[in-house]
């Protein structure tokens, strides 16, 4: 793998990418949620999986998810390039070249493939793949630099890590991991809409067809409404259906309330000063918050309830 | 190429082989252990 490069502000000298520039590459910090989201389908899946297998499963999911966004910012180097939030990163920074990036996501995708399928099973090893995809061919670079609809559709590339760590365990899919797919891909628009409603200009100035660039910040306020109301429908089918108990079901009646009270601000609001955009940043931290509850509560649960 | 550069070079070289070194010998542990828990999974 070639991953010399020059850098700007030492031009004559190639210098080999630092290692923390590969760890960059790979959106640790998206990671977080993607790592345990999968690691709660896995625990709340009928049957055992040795710790060491389930490790290996969420370290697959890790993996997948760093090879995505590794292949993310290998398409996506010019448009990261013109983008504030972006513009830092070890491809725009040219402190690493295209090619060196692509051989690391592809090689890190097919490792964490290959090793799903050989530690648990090839069915959640498959899903992993479609999932990894799904993300860089459907979202990246099909859906993101064409429609607004970039993040309703392509939130399904981040509601598979529950399927995964569910299908890792059991070999199959369920009623309750595809539940918590539908409650990840209706949560997505409100998320990802409330924090570019204030990097507007971001996406903007890269030419990214974001809802609040193309329709404005009020049809998006009302569409972040209107994906809240959907989500929270998804949020309450697991209990509503008997999935889970009634500890999922009291966190996500007042978590999905909390999300509510946040989403009616933002429609409410007439701000259009990004700096001065409290009630879509306090949304935007909260929804990270959410999910994490949320998918904690199934697992307390299911631990508590066991069926 | 000037000193500075050349010790450049050789630190990031030496930072990424320490880092190949611990995945290397994560993987066989891991490895390892995978191959236990399949036998003693039958």
């Amino acid at each position: 793998m070639s991953i010399l490069t020059r850098e700007p502000d030492s031009p004559s000298v190639p210098l080999p990418a630092d290692w923390r520039d590969l760890v960059a590459l790979t959106k640790p910090r998206v990671m977080t949620l993607v790592v345990f989201t999968g690691l709660c389908g896995l625990l709340a899946a009928p049957g055992s999986l040795s710790p060491v297998l389930a490790f290996t499963a969420v370290l697959c999911i890790a993996l997948g998810a760093g090879a995505a966004g590794a292949l993310n910012q290998w398409y996506e180097v010019d448009r990261d390039a013109k983008m504030k939030r972006t513009a830092t990163r070890p491809l725009p920074a040219g402190r690493m070249t295209r090619e060196g990036a692509l051989h690391f996501g592809v090689g890190l995708a097919c490792f964490s493939v290959l090793l799903m399928g050989v530690a648990t099973n090839w069915f959640a090893a498959a899903i992993l793949a479609v999932s990894i995809l799904f993300y860089v061919f459907i979202y990246t670079i099909w859906l993101k630099p064409r429609t607004a609809q970039n993040i309703v559709i392509g939130g399904a590339a981040g509601a598979f890590p529950p399927l995964i760590g569910w299908a890792a365990v059991t070999g199959d899919v369920a009623a309750l991991p595809i539940a918590l797919f539908m409650l990840i891909f209706f949560w997505t628009p409100p998320h990802f809409w409330a924090l570019a409603l204030f990097v507007r200009m971001d996406y903007a100035n890269a030419g990214i067809p974001m809802l609040p660039v193309v329709a404005g910040e009020t049809v998006t306020r009302r569409q972040i409404l209107f994906y809240t109301s959907i989500m929270g429908a998804a949020a309450l089918a697991p209990v509503l259906f008997q999935l889970t108990g009634l500890i999922y079901g009291f966190t996500a009646l007042v978590a999905t309330g909390i999300f509510a009270v946040l989403a009616v601000q933002v429609a409410m609001s007439r701000e259009t000063d990004p700096a001065q955009m409290k009630a879509e940043r306090r949304l935007f931290k909260y929804s990270v918050l959410y999910l994490f509850l949320l998918f904690g509560a199934v697992v307390v649960d299911h631990w508590m309830l066991p069926a | 190429m000037t000193p500075e550069e050349q010790n450049l070079i050789q630190a990031r070289q030496r930072a990424r082989s320490r880092v190949t070194a611990i995945i290397l010998f994560a993987l066989v542990i891991l490895f390892f252990g995978i191959a236990v828990a399949k036998i003693m999974g039958g």
